[in-house]
């Protein structure tokens, strides 16, 4: 069945999401605990695949990106849809599981991040492509990976390792990551690009 | 020309004929300067018994003798120190576990003069256990004890005008201390490190309350059958031979006991220690664990599920109509996502042991405390822990960390209570039937477990026949003991 044709820019569901969605109620359905008198730790391994597949999704998204502003713009608004349509999964298991986190914090936090991981693998992509050293992307992507999550691990409180910054709030962390997804939705939708071509 | 004379000896007024002021003053000099050092003297004497006397001061155990792993009496005096604060950091860790503090907080009325905090504390095995009573920034007063002070034995006390006669009389591990009567603890819980109480009857004579509460808490009380007349009380508790009470017991000593300074009967308790502590344990392994009311996993499963597919085709769909339905059903989600919370994120269950014997028992209540979040819990009332774990005692409550999910169960402090009837009439007519093999292997022969909700009763086969004098006393006894404690909702 071939599906309509995407109307006024709205992004369609492809199957990265629908591997989330999978990953995600597989766990919660795996974690949910089967009798009364067992403790609900859902919650826990659900933020984690949900941010750390956010995360991957914006990070291979901005790694293959294509040079066309619009579909720049089309894999930024995935990764919105991604995180809004797991949001409630997200959430089934928070209440479960009545943490003592933010229920705010653990749904929003992962769109910035995932916006900032887009945009740092597309810089990483855009230096080697320019350096005529795209090839070594592949090996490079991972390493950089590595690289900010020791860096994170460095400098206090967690900003991006996708398995401590849903339990752990942090003015730091909103910052950081609502600053590089600023920075990302700016540069990649071609609003700095627009001004220049308009002067 | 007159003669020279001294002023003041021989000079006198020439109107009235009365030695002039200034001989007056000298004359009366000495006296004036005795009466001055008198005053000075006193003065100094008032204010040095004044600064001898401790602004506050602190009482650990029974006679200052406190036992490790068992509830001990602690009393705080302090003097014209209004709102002074109790502060006790006990650590119950080892090498194995390291540092498990425990707090302890509790304030003296808000007024001048006299003011006592009584409290009954659970004192584990400690590495450290300091203190310190201040009031705003000042302490007043402070101490501590060591692991070398540590001791687990339980106390036999002797009151005795004569103590030296009975140092043998409990074998040579046993721990005696000498006590006076008003050293005695008033509650049930403050004979729980208690083994064995000895009168001999030629020290001041305690309450027949008291007594009978510490034999009623599972203490072995030794008293005189024949006494001076303050004792008359005493002795008539014991006229008609030994008989087990609550969880201990009361016996005579003989004459020949008195004179020999030594104990001829073997002990009579209805309840050693070791038998006590294992019914706990026991009690508090049958209570049910609290739960939480999640959903079923297989709602879970298919609301998961179903959402994650429908989200999706409707995504895939596409288009003005796909995306708006896509939002319709999260909407939707979001709306019923509540339903999946637990109403009860603290769930508790309660219920308590209860050692008895010839009408009158000691109840150690039970408490088994989970939270679904982390955080502390608090329940009304001073609770111990089974295991060494990190708690907090402030002002009459106890406060239980717990990691997320995490669960545990505490103890209550021991009271004394009587028998009712229909456990009473329950022990002959249903017996042990149905009672978890750890309690029933408790019970000597004769005696039966009775479970009411979830409280059971384990009662001894009463040996002896109390003296009726000791019927009206247990009643005293019983409303001496604290109300037992309810600690929050029971499920």
């Amino acid at each position: 069945m071939t599906p309509p044709t995407v109307a006024r820019g709205l992004p369609r569901a492809d199957a990265g999401l629908a591997l989330l969605l999978a990953a995600i109620a597989l766990v919660l359905v795996g974690a949910w605990p089967e009798r009364a008198d067992l403790a609900n730790a859902s919650w826990y391994p659900v933020a984690v695949v949900r941010t750390g597949g956010l995360l991957l999704l914006g990070w291979l998204a901005g790694s293959t990106v294509e040079p066309s502003r619009a579909a720049r713009r089309a894999a930024l608004l995935r990764i919105a849809v991604a995180s809004v349509a797991t949001a409630p999964l997200e959430a089934l298991a928070f209440v479960g599981t009545a943490p003592s986190a933010s229920l705010a914090w653990a749904l929003f936090a992962p769109l910035p991040l995932a916006i900032s991981g887009y945009g740092a693998a597309w810089t990483l992509s855009t230096v080697l492509r320019r350096v005529r050293l795209g090839w070594a992307l592949p090996l490079a992507s991972p390493l950089v990976a590595a690289g900010l999550a020791w860096l994170d691990l460095q400098i206090g409180p967690p900003l991006w390792l996708p398995w401590l910054v849903p339990a752990f709030p942090s003015l730091a962390a909103a910052a950081v990551n609502l600053s590089g997804a600023v920075v990302t939705a700016t540069l990649a939708s071609g609003v700095s690009a627009g001004r220049r071509a308009s002067a | 020309m007159p003669p020279l004379v001294p002023a003041g000896r021989s000079a006198r007024s020439p109107l009235t004929g009365a030695p002039p002021i200034r001989t007056a003053l000298l004359r009366a000099a000495p006296l004036r300067i005795a009466l001055a050092a008198l005053v000075l003297a006193l003065l100094l004497a008032s204010a040095n018994r004044a600064w001898a006397q401790p602004r506050a001061e602190l009482m650990l155990g029974v006679a200052g003798a406190p036992v490790a792993d068992a509830w001990n009496p602690v009393r705080a005096v302090v003097r014209d120190a209004p709102g002074a604060v109790l502060r006790m950091e006990i650590d119950a860790g080892g090498l194995e576990r390291g540092e498990v503090p425990q707090l302890v907080t509790a304030r003296a009325a808000p007024a001048g003069g006299v003011q006592r905090i009584d409290l009954d504390l659970p004192l584990p095995s400690w590495r450290r256990v300091s203190w310190r009573i201040e009031q705003g920034e000042r302490v007043l007063a402070s101490g501590g004890l060591g692991a070398r002070e540590r001791d687990d034995r339980p106390l036999h006390l002797v009151v005795s005008a004569r103590p030296a006669r009975w140092s043998a009389a409990f074998g040579p591990e046993a721990r005696v201390v000498v006590a006076s009567a008003a050293d005695l603890p008033t509650r049930a819980a403050g004979w729980d490190g208690v083994a064995a109480l000895l009168l001999d009857g030629t020290a001041a004579a305690p309450a027949d309350a008291i007594v009978v509460t510490a034999a009623a808490a599972g203490v072995r009380v030794l008293l005189p059958t024949e006494g001076p007349s303050g004792y008359a009380p005493l002795t008539r508790l014991v006229a008609r031979g030994a008989s087990s009470l609550g969880a201990g017991s009361l016996e005579g000593l003989s004459a020949a006991s008195l004179a020999a300074g030594r104990l001829n009967a073997e002990p009579a308790a209805a309840w050693g220690r070791e038998a006590r502590r294992a019914a706990v344990a026991a009690g508090a392994a049958a209570l049910p664990a609290p739960t939480w009311d999640h959903l079923p996993k297989l709602v879970v499963a298919g609301a998961a599920v179903g959402f994650a597919a429908l989200v999706w085709t409707l995504l895939w769909l596409g288009g003005p109509a796909g995306f708006a339905s896509a939002a319709l059903v999260l909407v939707a989600a979001s709306v019923a996502v509540p339903a999946a919370a637990p109403t009860d994120r603290e769930p508790r269950s309660q219920g308590a042991v209860i050692l008895a014997s010839n009408g009158l028992g000691v109840r150690t209540d039970l408490i088994a405390v989970a939270r679904l979040p982390e955080g502390a819990s608090q329940l009304d009332g001073l609770f111990a822990s089974l295991e060494p774990r990190r708690l907090g005692w402030n002002d009459g409550r106890t406060n239980v960390p717990l990691p997320a999910g995490g669960r545990t169960r505490l103890t209550g402090a021991p009271v004394v209570v009587t028998v009712p009837d229909d456990v009473r009439e329950a022990t002959a007519a249903t017996g042990s039937d149905g009672a978890p093999e750890a309690l029933r292997a408790l019970v000597p022969s004769g005696g039966v477990v009775v479970r009411r909700e979830n409280v059971w009763w384990l009662v001894h086969p009463s040996s002896g026949e109390l003296a009726a004098s000791a019927r009206g006393v247990t009643h005293e006894a019983a409303m001496r003991a604290p109300t037992p404690v309810t600690a929050g909702a029971t499920p």
